[in-house]
């Protein structure tokens, strides 16, 4: 099994998802069929453990929130491959492979169902390891099969994304997240691989067009080992509302927002962690994604001068709708708190800082608020 | 049951006077109320029924000032809105205002990763790019702080130019200057982790430009359009082209973008044949000619070709100065390589050298931005240190005190003292200066950390009796116009630098 949620054949606008995850690599250091790769660098690729936790972690989202999809959940297909020695848990019954001729086929009957109405949201994600040259290529389980053109097993992305425009559904959406160890100047050929469709460049992009790509230099800056990478951290941080905005509807992620934000929320995720990345997004119009409450924000909460402090008590107080009041000794103070209007104060118990307070509207994906306190 | 809301868009910087902004009012429930823009500093006048607000107050760099408002019935009401709140210095507000880039680092320029950090400019003549000297009159320092800088050069007019940085420990890097009367450049250490080390700021000093250049690289289309309609701000841009081509080109990348070719009239074709040293303007006509081909085969077949023509015309002009422009080149090239199965060498040969380009591109800025040696030798492992010593370079902050030397601000051997003149040290001929105590400082970064690190008595200003002026004089000399570095020690020694006040 590989359709976690089975194509309803409906010809109602659906979200469509397609979801790989690569990260046991057959023929490449520690894979099941490994052997010495020698063209180029390739044989400097490894196993990665992150991009099929990534792809379940994603994966696991739209199953979840599908109640909460602008564009109801149509069908979900998960195609994995697993590092030998990985102990990931896989769902009942699944069955794993992302080999090229599996993503193939994948794509192309997730490619048709999200050809049948043009309101269909299409979203193609993908996890493991890529590198650049004249465009990106995206490295299928079976990469370097072929000794002397192991890129028989990669897939031209960019090309396949120009092809896709030619699709029915508006809105198509492309996450890609690569972990790049080969340089293009490492490369001395342009490699040798193909689309998944041919591509007219005369056909305009989509009207509601999101492609957020990253591609971390290592697996360092990729992710942590055995976790979900930062990228998909991020991704999945502003579907659940780091990237959302208030509309009349209530708050709301819309493809707009998520290239306008994911920058700073990768910063958040990765810098928390000791971690980098960088991400680039690709967008035309913006439309609703899905529907969320409203969302938790970081708070940091401190005084100036920095020596006020350890001496204030710091106060939080909803104005209208928010959390609970909650008080604290000392400051800067770290919090995690419902978007919406509150009161930030500081009082101290002498005369040597200023009290202060202040109204704060706390609004995704962060914010930092700091109260003068000077005597 | 009405009152009105007064909020004062506050800003300190002269540079960012002008900088557009947009105010968004909501209700507790966090709906939308009302939205409209307003500049900086400035005022912006809603009437509101009596009540609790969320104002939301953005730059078009995402950061945003949001605070809370009441509004009673038949008052007047004003709230001050504190964007200076979103710059850690007044000088910079107009880079915090107007790009999207990393917050303020912990990091200042006198960190060891900055040793000797500098920066050059290029500029692309018949023979093609090479280092151009700056004189003191084409460039100045607008703020000069341990946590950025921030200038204003005046490039040569109508010509490409590129703007160089690189250090000891920051790899030489291009970014691409719009060609401007003044062009705006702030250079300030990027957070840890960071991909590369400073961050580098550019703009034209357009502001309504730039405003829609940011909102398009942040992928805020929506925010775009907004500013358009408000401003009708493309279609200008585009019509006053021969004025300001940068202009024009971002114009014409958010009609691309937004697909609204119509607008794009005739424009695109003429900008691409009118500004010929610019690639941005036969990309965004190549693009409007594909959108345009479809239906008849023939028509499609003489369009692509055309198309094909423009894609080929905008590579050999080199790159183009948005990174937009970049990845439509790339697109197009690669359209056109797949289409003819590759046998197409012309195009395959641009493509490559796009993606040389592309490679080592920064997506995330809006300017073009890449890790290279030199312009035309993108790279994505670039060299680091300092440029050869024939070519005209200036250092952002700190400066090696072996230069000095070497550049005969300070002859060897010359006596220094600190402030309050109860420390003394001597500057050696290699560029070390001894204290009495025998510790040794190499730059005015180290003197710097080390101080700020509280080791003991160690003064940061020192002055030079012999010379009557300061060591930091010395230092500004060679941050505020541009020098080639010399190999041996000149024999004219402390003529060149002004005598200070000490």
């Amino acid at each position: 099994v590989t359709l976690l949620v089975p194509d309803d054949g409906a010809h109602d606008a659906r979200t469509h998802a397609l979801v790989i995850g690569v990260g046991g690599y057959r023929h490449l250091d520690g894979g099941l069929e490994e052997f010495e790769q020698v063209l180029e660098h390739v044989g400097l690729l490894r196993q990665l453990t992150s991009p099929p936790r990534s792809a379940l972690a994603f994966a696991a989202w739209l199953q979840d929130r599908a109640p909460r999809l602008r564009t109801p959940l149509g069908s979900l297909e998960v195609l994995l491959s697993v590092a030998p020695g990985d102990d990931l848990k896989l769902p009942s019954g699944f069955v794993p492979g992302a080999a090229r001729q599996a993503i193939e086929e994948a794509y192309a009957a997730w490619r048709e169902r999200c050809d049948r109405h043009e309101d269909n949201v299409a979203v193609f994600f993908f996890c493991g390891h890529g590198l650049e040259k004249a465009e990106q290529y995206l490295l299928a389980e079976d990469f370097g099969a072929n000794k002397l053109n192991p890129w028989a097993g990669a897939v031209a992305i960019d090309s396949t994304r120009l092809g896709f425009n030619a699709c029915r559904a508006r809105t198509q959406c492309f996450f890609i997240d690569a972990c790049r160890n080969i340089t293009s100047r490492m490369l001395l050929r342009e490699p040798q691989a193909t689309a998944l469709e041919v591509f007219d460049h005369t056909t305009p992009e989509s009207q509601f067009n999101l492609t957020a790509k990253a591609a971390a230099r290592n697996e360092e800056a990729f992710g942590p080992p055995r976790g979900v990478s930062w990228f998909t951290q991020a991704l999945l941080r502003a579907l659940d509302g780091a990237a959302a905005r208030p509309g009349d509807r209530g708050w709301t992620v819309e493809t707009g927002g998520i290239a306008a934000h994911i920058s700073e929320i990768l910063a958040m995720v990765a810098g928390a962690e000791g971690g980098s990345g960088r991400c680039s997004c690709s967008t035309t119009g913006s439309t609703p994604l899905v529907d969320v409450d409203a969302p938790i924000v970081p708070v940091v909460l401190a005084c100036s001068p920095q020596d006020a402090n350890p001496a204030a008590t710091l106060s939080w107080t909803p104005i209208g709708q928010g959390d609970g009041a909650l008080e604290r000794l000392g400051g800067p103070w770290r919090l995690e708190t419902t978007a919406g209007m509150y009161q930030a104060a500081a009082r101290f118990d002498d005369d040597r800082f200023r009290a202060a307070e202040a109204h704060v509207l706390a609004t995704p994906p962060r914010i930092t608020r700091t109260l003068p306190c000077e005597p | 049951m009405t009152g009105r809301l007064r909020l004062e868009l506050q800003s300190h910087g002269n540079e960012s006077a002008g900088i557009p902004v947009r105010v968004e009012v909501m209700d507790p429930a966090m709906r939308p109320v009302a939205a409209v823009w307003g500049q900086t500093p400035g005022q912006v006048d809603l009437s509101l029924e009596a009540g609790l607000y969320a104002v939301r107050v953005a730059v078009a760099s995402g950061r945003n000032v949001a605070l809370v408002a009441r509004v009673n019935d038949e008052e007047d009401t004003t709230l001050p809105v504190p964007l200076y709140d979103l710059s850690p210095h007044e000088g910079h507000e107009w880079a915090y205002f107007t790009q999207p880039m990393a917050r303020p680092s912990h990091r200042t320029l006198a960190d060891q990763p900055y040793e000797g950090a500098w920066l050059r400019l290029w500029q692309h003549e018949d023979e093609g790019w090479r280092p151009m000297p700056i004189p003191e009159a084409d460039v100045e320092r607008l703020s000069g702080g341990a946590d950025g800088i921030t200038y204003r050069f005046r490039p040569p007019a109508n010509r490409p130019c590129l703007l160089q940085t690189g250090g000891a420990q920051v790899p030489w890097r291009c970014t691409a200057l719009p060609p401007a009367d003044g062009i705006f450049v702030m250079i300030k250490p990027a957070e840890t982790g960071a991909d590369y080390p400073l961050d580098v700021v550019v703009s034209s000093g357009n502001w309504r430009v730039q405003t829609l250049l940011s909102l398009l690289r942040r992928g805020d289309t929506a925010g775009a359009r907004d500013w358009d309609r408000e401003a009708r701000i493309a279609e200008k841009m585009l019509f006053s082209k021969m004025a300001d081509p940068t202009a024009a080109a971002v114009g014409g990348y958010f009609l691309l973008r937004i697909r609204d070719f119509a607008r794009l009239r005739n424009w695109a074709n003429n900008l691409a044949n009118w500004i010929g040293w610019m690639a941005d303007g036969p990309i965004i006509h190549a693009w409007q000619l594909f959108a345009q081909a479809d239906g008849d085969p023939e028509r499609r077949e003489a369009l692509t070709a055309q198309a094909r023509a423009r894609l080929l015309e905008a590579s050999a002009r080199g790159f183009p100065l948005y990174t937009e422009g970049l990845r439509l080149l790339r697109d197009g090239l690669l359209g056109l390589h797949r289409t003819a199965k590759s046998e197409d060498r012309e195009v395959e040969a641009a493509l490559i050298r796009v993606a040389e380009y592309l490679s080592a591109a920064d997506p995330s800025l809006p300017t073009t931005t890449f890790l290279a040696v030199a312009p035309e030798r993108p790279d994505e492992e670039p060299r680091m240190g300092l440029p050869d010593d024939a070519e005209p370079m200036m250092f952002v902050y700190d400066v090696p005190f072996q230069e000095i030397v070497r550049q005969g601000l300070i002859p060897p051997g010359s006596r220094l003292v600190d402030l309050g003149e109860t420390v003394e040290a001597v500057m050696e001929e290699d560029g070390t200066l001894r204290l009495d105590d025998g510790r040794a400082f190499h730059g005015q970064g180290e003197l710097e950390v080390g101080a700020a690190a509280g080791e003991a008595e160690i003064p940061v200003a020192w002055k030079i009796p012999s010379l009557g002026a300061w060591l930091d004089d010395a230092a500004d000399v060679l941050r505020s116009r541009s020098f080639s570095r010399i190999p041996e020690a000149r024999e004219d020694r402390g003529d060149a630098l002004p005598a200070g006040e000490a």
